[in-house]
């Protein structure tokens, strides 16, 4: 049976006219008033104001952080943490946040490490997070004896850092370049960056940058008697020695060569370094701690493939590697070098 | 028309107040024909067609066509309505809020004529446009040229969409007369 549409949508249309009046006309008046309701215009004074506050903002931010320039007031001021010694007779000092530059001679005192220095002429200091640093120029250091501080304080220079535990000393310091420190009284350690660390000790004077040092000769490990062949198959002495290396003997060995390695790359003295893990690769099996010789044989391939570029040889090496090491530590690194030298399969 | 002879009196400086009540009652029916019935739908569209001509009231006030354009404003307010119903975010919220239309309590809707609703219900089936297109057809009377100029369509696109809408309603058992 069909229904005419026509008809029905009319009577609809009534239907739905019949419901306008009433809740839908109300709710339609409330919520139009509501959205009509007058709303306070941003005024041109708003904008004022707001431009206002901002601007005093600006002049407080810049009132306190301004540079001090020239001459510096009686009162000790406090750039950075810096303070200029009370007694100081108005000196020439250019202060910008945490550095300061110094044009005469000036006492600067560093409150919360408790660090004294009489700065010369033309010197420029720092604060840092690890301590102050002597960017060039001239200072004398007096630190006081802090029991309670788990961290020594340190003098920052371009060569490493000097930790202090509570004494006087000075520093000299080229820009950016070489420098020195002369102990006075108490005790101070030198750290180098390569990590070595240098105790000084007073009348003493540590120069910088680090020279590179002679390396302390690999401990000789006793070994022990080639024990007599036992049985049919004989057992080269080698071997034998290594059977009777202990736990000990092989962890120390391994922890000596990794060190002299190390040393070695810091110093950037490749064809040595090369030499003394071809070496310590000669050694049978037991001489080493786990995981030392394949560590060893990656660094050599390391060695020969980056700084050297010794590619027939860093191929050679990382196919034995990679022999030897099927699936191990240094694969996926072995895989890598071999594909940037372009190795033959 | 109704409309004709308010505005008239439109024309000589009414208020906005005056033309809103003049005008609200045939808003929102207009709107609930559009919106195939449903309260909500209806008054939201009523709500924002009265605050364009709020916006818009100095300049209209001059005119002599208030009706014309807030009929015009209602049709296309209930179009992007129902266009907005339909974008991914409603259909979201009404996963997890449910159907807006509270309507009125069920017994009244026990009450309403079952023709009413059936018509509710094909129309509600029809896709945005064809229902506007077949309201604006059936009840208001409008030739295919002056719908196509209401909704800014093509006149060849909206005889396409009545015809669409003749077979929709056709499959559900209407007989659409010309």
């Amino acid at each position: 049976m069909t229904r005419d549409f026509r008809q029905a949508l009319r009577d609809a249309d009534a239907a739905w006219a019949g419901e306008v009046p009433g809740p839908l006309t109300t709710r339609l008046d409330a919520r139009l008033r509501d959205s009509l309701k007058p709303r306070r215009r941003l005024r041109w004074s708003d904008v004022g104001l707001v431009a206002g506050g901002a601007v005093v903002g600006a002049l407080l931010v810049v009132t306190l952080y301004r540079p001090v320039p020239g001459a510096v007031v009686d009162e000790p001021v406090r750039p950075g943490g810096f303070e200029v010694s009370a007694t100081a007779k108005a000196p020439a000092v250019t202060v910008t946040r945490d550095e300061v530059r110094v044009d005469e001679e000036l006492e600067l005192y560093d409150a919360p490490r408790q660090l004294r220095v009489t700065a010369s002429a033309g010197t420029t200091l720092k604060r840092e997070a690890k301590g102050v640093r002597l960017v060039k120029g001239q200072g004398v250091f007096q630190v006081a004896k802090q029991p309670g501080r788990p961290e020594p304080v340190r003098v920052l220079v371009s060569g490493g850092a000097i930790e202090v535990r509570g004494t006087r000393f000075t520093v000299t310091q080229e820009p950016d370049g070489p420098g020195h420190v002369t102990l006075e009284e108490g005790a101070i350690d030198f750290r180098f960056p390569s990590g070595r660390v240098k105790a000084v000790l007073p009348g003493e004077t540590v120069h910088w940058p680090e020279e590179p040092e002679e390396l302390a000769p690999l401990p000789v490990l006793p070994l022990p008697p080639p024990s007599p062949p036992v049985g049919p198959k004989p057992v080269s002495s080698r071997s034998a020695a290594a059977a009777n290396w202990t736990e000990f003997d092989r962890r120390l060995r391994s922890e000596v060569v990794l060190k002299r390695v190390m040393a070695l790359r810091q110093q950037a003295r490749w064809p040595e370094c090369v030499e003394e893990l071809e070496r310590a690769l000669e050694l049978p099996d037991g001489a080493y701690g786990p995981g030392t010789r394949e560590r060893l044989s990656w660094e050599l391939g390391s060695v020969l493939t980056w700084p050297l570029h010794d590619a027939p040889a860093a191929c050679w090496h990382w196919t034995i590697h990679l022999k030897t090491y099927p699936r191990g530590r240094y694969s996926l690194e072995a895989a890598r070098a071999r594909e940037a030298l372009e190795c033959a399969r | 028309m109704a409309v004709a002879a308010q505005l008239e009196v439109e024309a000589e400086g009414a208020s906005f107040e005056d033309v809103y009540r003049a005008h609200r009652e045939q808003v929102l029916g207009w709107a609930m024909r559009y919106c195939a019935g449903r309260r909500d739908h209806a008054e939201d569209v009523a709500h924002d067609v009265f605050l364009k001509l709020h916006q818009h009231f100095e300049r209209l006030a001059a005119l002599e066509e208030v009706g014309a354009w807030l009929y015009r404003v209602t049709v296309n307010e209930a179009l992007s309505r129902l266009r907005r119903e339909r974008s991914f975010g409603a259909k979201v919220k009404r996963l997890f809020f449910g159907e807006e239309d509270s309507g009125p309590a069920a017994d009244h809707d026990f009450e309403r004529h079952e023709r009413t609703l059936l018509v509710e219900r094909a129309l509600r089936a029809l896709p945005d446009k064809e229902r506007v297109v077949v309201c604006l057809w059936a009840l208001d009377g409008l030739a295919q040229k002056d719908i196509a100029r209401t909704l800014s369509l093509s006149e060849g696109y909206v005889s396409k969409l009545l015809a669409r809408a003749q077979e929709r309603l056709a499959a559900r058992g209407w007989e659409v007369t010309p």
